[in-house]
């Protein structure tokens, strides 16, 4: 980075950081600090909304997905629409009338307090496992790309968002979360114009296109069903959507955003805004992923993203995997330069149709490509002899080798300033919801009652910079995790399905008991982890089962033990 | 069943902002999805590999 990547960086953190503290300045109650007074528009939350969902690595690692995997990762969100119109037409009104600040106090008034509890503390371990790795997993690719300490960046980030987070509280979140979205399209869309820039002069949009589709990297729509494909429109659509019925209805950290609207309409449109913006959005940034790989046909990539791996192996002292690593070096560089000849070809022929000549196959393409993958297998195969036990993997690592070796002065500080807003608006909004589920599930409910507004307010604030500190903690012995990274990514699709059965239990069954549901919610998680750890079905349907399950086994106990409470036998409107 | 630990409070429900009725705006966001699942169906059959 250079001096004026450095200004733009730091100028856009200043003036997203002053802008939200402005915005919350002024006396606080516990509701102010929670829900903004209720006082947001609904285009604040829906921007809240998404650069909530945007983590620093669902920017850079996108990117990257659709280099190494094509455009399928779209389908992910197909769901997300149809989740948004459902949690509109029954969540968001429940949750106003009810006149609650945590999703979990809902379920208090529904059932009772060991309901509310368990989903709380599930909440609270998830989360709190989350915001880490949040934290985390952006200061390792930085680290790396740009020589930063990791450390260092774990403790500017949390630093800054602590800044603004612990003073203004959702406001200030909420506020700089805007700032820190509209950054985040900027950034996306300059990225996606400047590597359309960086292509050379004789290739156009279309060559681009028409190079990643015969490389298979704009398949965004595989109608397939397979219960074992990650990413297919069924998946997307069913899986999807229960993930996202999940992660919006029963997720503090989201429902927190839109509990700050003035009236249930604002906060229905956040969510709607959500669900029209989101999937194009998607699609965009993998697109400009799917660009980046058509530029790195003409300029050569590195083997390996990771450069700090790829040294290593270049200094290794053992001797068998470096000769191997080396070997795919030479291999990589010869497949790749047959790889640009071929293309060279085929965007003749495509500009120039030869009369009577036989155009190239784009078949020939694929067996290029191939080459240059068998290339690259080989490489990583050698490295992963070197370590054994590690798996390599350089996906979140593509985009940021993309920018800062190719990306004019300025233009790096921006992207990386978006990258910055997009960490920063999940952990703030994270650290938001920890601590409101902490004062008022825990603290208010069990152990201090009767205190005055202004001493929840500074218990809130306590919370926040105490889970600000965890997760800077968890962040700075990140490193030596290792496959513990890996076990809090699968704790999300392990918890999800079954806490979005209770709220479908609260919302849609008048019958069922706190009882009855707790033991759905026992049987959900059990149904969940034995689907997990005996079947090779995709993560996405956990959430399929937990829910499901839940649904059955609660509203079935419920018959046979537990009492129905008031609020039951008025169909559920409070 | 609890009471809320919050004070009793209007909750404004507020109309929608446009097609008169909230069944119409999701009928509407729905319909977007379906129209943006075909155009990336087309997308995705006109840049494929020949077959």
């Amino acid at each position: 980075m250079r001096l004026l990547d450095w200004i733009v960086l730091i100028f856009s953190l200043v003036v997203i950081v002053g802008y939200g503290l402005h915005k919350s300045r002024g006396k606080q109650t516990i509701r102010d600090y929670l829900l903004a007074g209720k006082s947001m528009p609904w285009w604040a939350m829906g921007l809240s909304i998404m650069a909530t969902q945007a983590s620093a690595i669902t920017f850079i690692g996108t990117t990257g997905q659709a280099y190494v995997d094509g455009m399928r990762f779209v389908q992910f969100y197909f769901g997300l629409p149809l989740a948004m119109v459902i949690l509109s037409a029954t969540v968001v009104p429940f949750f106003h009338r009810a006149g609650v600040v945590t999703a979990y106090e809902f379920l208090e008034q529904r059932f009772d307090a060991k309901t509310r509890v368990a989903a709380s503390v599930v909440f609270l371990i998830q989360r709190g496992l989350g915001v880490g790795l949040a934290l985390y997993a952006p200061a390792v690719v930085m680290s790396v790309i740009l020589g930063w300490s990791e450390r260092a960046t774990v403790l500017i980030m949390a630093g800054i968002v602590l800044a603004y987070a612990v003073p203004g509280g959702v406001k200030a979140v909420t506020w700089t979360d805007v700032q820190q979205m509209m950054l985040i399209f900027l950034g996306v869309f300059a990225a996606f114009l400047t590597a359309m820039y960086l292509m050379p002069a004789h290739v156009s949009l279309g060559d681009a296109l028409y190079l990643a589709g015969v490389s298979g990297k704009l398949n965004a729509v595989d109608l397939s069903f397979d219960l074992k494909n990650r990413y297919n429109l069924w998946s997307g659509l069913i899986g999807g959507m229960f993930l996202a019925l999940s992660y919006f209805g029963c997720d503090q950290s989201q429902v927190q955003r839109y509990l700050t609207g003035k009236s249930i309409a604002h906060s229905r449109i956040s969510l709607l805004f959500n669900g029209f913006v989101k999937v194009p959005l998607q699609f965009f940034i993998l697109l400009t992923g799917a660009m980046v790989f058509s530029f790195f046909l003409f300029e050569k990539p590195p083997m390996l993203f990771n450069r700090v791996e790829a040294a290593k192996i270049e200094q290794t002292s053992a001797a068998e995997p470096k000769a191997e690593y080396q070997a795919a070096i030479q291999k990589y560089d010869q497949a790749h330069e047959q790889r640009r000849q071929i293309i060279e070809q085929m965007i003749e022929t495509r500009h120039n149709p030869p009369a009577g000549a036989v155009a190239i196959n784009p078949s020939a393409l694929t067996a290029a490509n191939r080459a240059v993958n068998d290339a690259r297998r080989e490489g990583i195969d050698a490295l992963e002899k070197a370590n054994p036990g590690t798996a390599y993997d350089d996906t979140n690592y593509i985009f940021l080798t993309f920018v800062t070796r190719y990306f004019p002065v300025g233009l790096v500080g921006l992207v990386i300033a978006a990258i910055f807003a997009a960490a920063m608006s999940t952990i703030s909004a994270e650290l938001n919801a920890l601590a409101s589920t902490t004062v008022m599930d825990i603290y208010r409910r069990f152990i201090n009652r009767e205190a005055e507004d202004r001493h929840y307010v500074f218990a809130a604030k306590t919370a926040t910079v105490f889970w600000g500190i965890y997760a800077g903690v968890f962040a700075f012995f990140g490193g030596r995790l290792g496959s513990l990274i890996e076990a809090v990514n699968m704790v999300g699709s392990l918890f999800y399905g079954s806490l979005l059965g209770v709220f479908v239990l609260a919302f849609g069954f008048p019958r069922a008991t706190g009882t009855g549901t707790f033991i759905g919610l026992i049987a959900g998680e059990i149904a969940v982890l034995l689907t997990s750890r005996l079947t090779d079905i995709s993560y996405l349907w956990f959430n399929v089962v937990g829910c499901v399950v839940v649904v059955i086994i609660g509203s079935i106990a419920s018959e046979f033990v537990g009492t129905r409470n008031k609020l039951a036998t008025h169909g559920g409107r409070v | 069943m609890a009471a809320s630990e919050h004070p009793e409070h209007e909750v404004e429900e507020g109309s929608p902002p446009v097609f008169a009725t909230w069944n119409r705006i999701y009928a509407v966001v729905i319909g977007f999805l379906a129209l943006l699942i075909f155009l990336f169906y087309l997308f995705t059959k006109a840049y494929q590999l020949p077959q």
